[in-house]
This record gives C-alpha cells, sequence and structure tokens, in this order.
C-alpha cells in the first residue's frame, strides 16, 4: 500500500468524508468556489428586496423535493413517481399541528410532520421492498400513491374535516398555516422574507454536505451497487431490501422537509401539490439537472422553477411544453442530464481525471 | 475433514420440468471440485440453488454443517459462500476500484480496506486499470475483476461458473494459475463449473459429472475420459 492512499491525519480524514467518487468536486479550488458562493448567497438578502429574496427562498424549497427523487432515482435506481406525495402529506401535517398549536411550538409540528412522513415512507418502502415489487410497478404504485392522496383530499370540503382549528379545505386546500418561529415571546424568530431565506440556505447548505458524505461512505456505495445490480450486490452479502428502504426513508425526509417549509412560506397547502403535474416536475428537475449528481440536481431544480415562474406570469401553458422538450432533449442528446454534461465538459477542458486522484478517492476517503 | 458443503437429496424442478432429481454430494474444507455435464444438466441451477437464487423443491443443502437452503441469498453470501456468475456480473458503470471496494467493505474493515483491494488488483493483474470503467475492460478481464470481487471478500467456499468462458488460452491459463493459488495458499474451498477441457485438465481437481439432475460419475479426470458412458453422456452412443 503506498503512503498517500490513507488519510494522513484526523483533519484530512474528516475532510475526506465530503469528497469521494459520488459527488462531483473534490479539489481544493471547488470547495474555495463552493464556500464563495455559499457566503454570496448568504450576503444576498443584505442587498436585495423583501420580496425577491422570499421569493428566492421560496424557489429554493422545491431542491429538498428534488434532491429526494435525487437519491432514489440517480443514486439507488429507485424511480420513485410519487414523492410529492411526502412532500403534500407533510405539508398537511404541519399545517394540522401548527394551526392547532402556540406558534413557538411551529418547529416541534416541522419535525414531527417530518418524522411522520419518515415512518409512513418505512410502512410503504417495506410493502414495496420486502413485497419484491418490480421497478416498473414501484413507479406505478408510487404514482398511484400520490394520486390517491390528492384525491382523498380534494374530497375534504365538508365541516366533518376540520381537525381542531384546522379545516383541510378539500380542492381549495388548507389556509392559514403560520409560519415556522424560533423561541417564544419577544426573542422569538419568525422565519419570513429574509429570516425564511437564511433558514431555507442553511438548511439546504446542512442537506447538501450531509448528503455528500452519505453518498461517499460505505452506505453511498451500497445505494449505488444497488442501482447498478441489485443481484451482484446481495451475492456479496448485503441486503438489498434493507438499502433500498432506508434510502426511500431518507428520502421521504427530505421530500417531508420540503412539504414543510412549502406550506410555512406560503401559509396554504393543496391537494394539487400531490396532483400528476406537480408529481412530473421533480422528474423533470433531476433527469434534466443529471440524475446522479446532487449539485446538478440543486441546480437545473432552482433554474427551472424559476423559469416555470417566469413562464407563468405570462402564459402558463408554454412552461409545461417547453418542460417536455426539455425531457425529450435531455433523454434523446444530454442522457446524463444537461448540467452534468456541461460540468463534464469544463472538467475535461481542464484535465483528464487521473488513476492517482481515483485512488485518493477511493482509498483515501474515509 | 469435515464437509464444506454437503448436498442431501436436493430437488428442484420448473413448472413441470425437474432440473434436480435428488442430487447428494460433499465436498470436504479446502477442496476443490470441478462440476462437468452436458448443457442443461442442471449445473448452473445447482450453483442457483445453493446461494440461494433458486428455492429447492426438496432435499438440504449444508455449509459447514449449518443449512442454508431456503436462505436469502444475502444471508448465504454472509455465511462465507462467493459466487461468479456464468455471465459477467460486475458493475459496469462503475471503476475496477470502486466495484472492488463494494466487494470488500463488509468484510475489510476501512484500515486494512486499500490493503486488501490492491492485494487482489495484483492477483488479478489489473492493477494499471484501477480508474478504469468496469465495464470498458476486454471480456477476459472482466471475468478477472469478477473473480477478484469474489475471492477479495476472503469467503470460505468460491463458487465459479464457467470462469473461462471467453478467455484467450493465455488468460486462461492465467486463470488457472489464479484459482490454484487461492485453493492451495489460502485454503480456499472451490467448486468450478466448466466446459473447458484443458482448463480442467490444469486444475487437476476431482470431478463430479452431473447428468439428468443427479451425480453420474466421481472421480479424476482420467477416469472421467477413460469411461465410456460419459462419452455416452457428451457425445451420444454410436448405434
Amino acid at each position: 500500500m503506498t503512503t498517500d492512499m490513507a488519510p494522513k491525519t484526523k483533519l484530512h480524514a474528516i475532510l475526506g468524508a465530503f469528497n469521494g467518487p459520488q459527488t462531483a468536486g473534490s479539489s481544493p479550488t471547488y470547495w474555495i468556489g463552493f464556500f464563495a458562493a455559499v457566503a454570496l448567497i448568504f450576503l444576498y438578502p443584505l442587498f436585495a428586496e423583501d420580496y425577491a429574496v422570499s421569493n428566492n427562498g421560496f424557489l429554493l424549497v422545491w431542491i429538498f423535493l428534488g434532491l429526494s427523487v435525487c437519491i432514489l432515482w440517480g443514486y439507488t435506481g429507485i424511480f420513485s413517481f410519487g414523492q410529492t406525495a411526502f412532500f403534500g402529506l407533510a405539508g398537511y401535517a404541519y399545517g394540522i399541528m401548527s394551526i392547532n398549536m402556540a406558534p413557538e411550538y411551529s418547529m416541534l409540528a416541522a419535525v414531527t410532520a417530518i418524522l411522520i412522513m419518515m415512518l409512513l415512507s418505512a410502512l410503504i418502502g417495506y410493502i414495496i421492498f420486502y413485497g419484491g415489487v418490480s421497478s416498473l410497478y414501484i413507479a406505478i404504485f408510487t404514482l398511484m400513491l400520490t394520486l390517491l392522496a390528492e384525491t382523498l383530499l380534494n374530497r375534504t370540503s365538508g365541516p366533518q374535516f376540520i381537525i381542531g382549528r384546522a379545516s383541510l379545505g378539500g380542492s381549495n386546500g388548507m389556509v392559514g398555516i403560520p409560519p415556522l418561529q424560533l423561541g417564544a415571546g419577544e426573542g422569538s424568530v419568525t422565519f419570513v422574507d429574509k429570516t425564511f431565506f437564511w433558514l431555507i440556505a442553511s438548511l439546504l447548505l446542512g442537506v447538501f454536505l450531509g448528503l455528500r458524505v452519505l453518498l461517499n461512505s460505505s452506505w453511498g456505495y451500497l445505494m449505488v451497487a444497488t442501482r447498478e445490480d441489485p443481484q451482484r450486490t446481495q451475492l456479496f452479502g448485503y441486503d438489498v431490501r434493507l438499502i433500498q428502504l432506508v434510502t426511500y426513508v431518507i428520502a421521504a425526509g427530505l421530500a417531508g422537509l420540503g412539504g414543510v417549509l412549502f406550506a410555512s412560506w406560503n401559509n396554504f397547502i393543496a391537494p394539487s401539490s400531490m396532483g400528476m403535474t406537480a408529481a412530473t416536475l421533480p422528474i423533470i428537475w433531476v433527469a434534466a439537472g443529471g440524475r446522479s449528481n446532487i449539485l446538478s440536481v440543486i441546480i437545473a431544480t432552482f433554474a427551472l422553477q424559476w423559469i416555470n415562474q417566469q413562464l407563468a406570469y405570462s402564459s402558463g401553458q408554454y412552461s409545461l411544453l417547453l418542460f417536455a422538450v426539455l425531457l425529450l432533449t435531455t433523454v434523446m442528446i444530454f442522457p446524463e442530464g444537461v448540467v452534468t454534461t456541461l460540468v463534464n465538459w469544463i472538467i475535461h477542458c481542464r484535465r483528464a481525471a487521473s488513476a492517482s486522484a481515483e485512488r485518493k478517492l477511493l482509498l483515501g476517503g474515509e | 475433514m469435515a464437509d464444506i458443503v454437503s448436498v442431501t437429496d436436493v430437488r428442484k424442478s420448473f413448472g413441470g420440468l425437474e432440473v434436480l432429481r435428488g442430487l447428494t454430494f460433499g465436498i470436504p474444507d479446502g477442496e476443490m471440485r470441478v462440476l462437468l455435464g452436458p448443457n442443461g444438466c442442471g449445473k448452473s441451477t445447482f450453483l442457483k440453488t445453493l446461494i440461494g437464487l433458486h428455492r429447492p423443491n426438496g432435499g438440504e443443502i449444508r455449509l459447514a454443517g449449518e443449512r442454508i437452503d431456503g436462505l436469502h441469498p444475502h444471508e448465504i453470501a454472509r455465511r462465507g459462500v462467493s459466487t461468479k456468475l456464468q455471465v459477467p456480473s460486475i458493475f459496469r458503470e462503475l471503476t475496477v476500484g470502486q466495484n472492488l471496494r463494494i466487494a470488500v467493505q463488509r468484510t475489510a474493515g476501512a484500515s486494512a480496506r486499500a490493503a486488501v483491494i490492491e492485494e487482489t488488483l495484483d492477483l488479478i493483474g489489473l492493477t494499471n486499470s484501477f480508474a478504469q470503467k468496469a465495464g470498458s475492460l476486454s471480456h477476459g478481464h472482466q471475468q478477472w475483476l469478477e473473480i477478484g470481487m469474489a475471492i477479495a471478500s476472503r469467503p470460505r467456499l468460491l463458487l465459479l461458473d464457467e470462469p473461462t468462458a471467453g478467455m484467450t488460452p493465455d488468460e486462461t491459463q492465467q486463470t488457472v494459475r489464479l484459482v490454484l493459488r487461492v485453493n492451495r495458499e489460502r485454503g480456499m474451498s472451490v467448486v468450478i463449473v466448466e466446459h473447458d477441457m484443458r482448463f480442467v485438465a490444469e486444475l487437476d481437481a476431482p470431478i463430479l459429472v452431473l447428468h439428468d439432475g443427479t451425480i453420474f460419475f466421481q472421480g479424476s479426470l482420467k477416469e472421467v475420459r477413460s469411461n465410456p458412458s460419459i462419452r455416452d453422456i457428451y457425445f451420444g452412443s454410436r448405434a
């Protein structure tokens, strides 16, 4: 074994945990650029109007849903069409709890809503993966789940669907959902506009770094192995069903986080957040960005939701048309995703990946 | 010496077709056996039944005395059974290094992992292919990578289904040396399903001839070659 393969210090080992072959970018230049971009994002609200900051915060919310689909589809090979079910139901769960609780408990409501989604996904995932449902039927089954949730919530318009002070509201949705708040009384912080943006940016940074560690850990290798060849993976002694189930639960947590933040920002959640169009959009963000690249998915989700919003102001129908064309183009011309293809092109222009770099990432990563 | 594998009256059917008809034999720990037989005699079906991909309809399979038939494939693998399948089964989109990393991460701790990977690369002669995508390797090298992945997890029993299929004579020779080395130096029990008689001759291991879903004959290659009934099985009896 050559000496450069093992991490030299504990610091190297800690920093190495964020780098590996499952995520793009590992050089000092990448990290300097990354943290410079993060600093600019955090400073941005100081120099922009509340409305613009709030709106951009709203666009960031969708990234959690995009990452949910990314780790399932791109990294583990599970094509789930129904992550919006966890997104929408988490929004409803947060709404019901936060409307009925004092504002200082809104964070507790948020965490509980996410945990409920993870528990629900564990139950659904157990049926899917331990029941041996094949990949095609997983797509159909998960799509059916989100459409079922939409249909059921569309039928909740009567007074019998009022839980405490929270009315489910049928197809009009649930209104009056309070924003997230930390603490009580004078010293409390209510997350709206700029504070909401900082909250989202902080959560996104944490999720991004956390996913980098997860994907480059031994567990991440198993996710990728499961995507590539589940049978071969189990013949090495790994329980593929467990790998799929745990990833599904993590992905539901991410989608649930997005749903809670969406309901908190919007003060509203409706069944349409789980409808066919809503279920299709994350697939397009992930396919267009690059399925197995979390940074590409972040960039693509933000960019496409911004375009979607701009087109919706003028002519909403063109937005869906554009997305359909984009999906077709991606599948036919950029199968690895537009953003990933561009990034790979830039990297290859600079230098070819060397064997020693691969060795260092792979063997010195932990 | 106790048997590493003990197979008793194992039966397996697909619909109305009975492929394994009361298969019974044992393999002593640390030894090598070659499984011979014409196409369709049930060799691959037996291997898949042994590793849990097929559930037997009857009989029992024991690994070092522990009953393993009916267990899930990952549970059997965890008990020390490693397999190279007939069709190369590697992670084609990942690099050679990543393939080996996945193979060893369960059995080798983080501190030992790099050494095990380097040692395996050296053993299979793919040290210079570490960063190469596995799917871009030649067919023979893909076979070696899969054998390397199976060996790297340090199993008690190594199963190789046609390990030299599609290999050049030179590659076949190197595979012989590789298999003999892991059997003799590491004491690993090995079961090989093979058609290439030159490869079988080089291995110089006892042979089990499978025919019609049962063990038809056991003996050395010389005995197999001189047995007229086996010639009939392979080439048909002359009228």
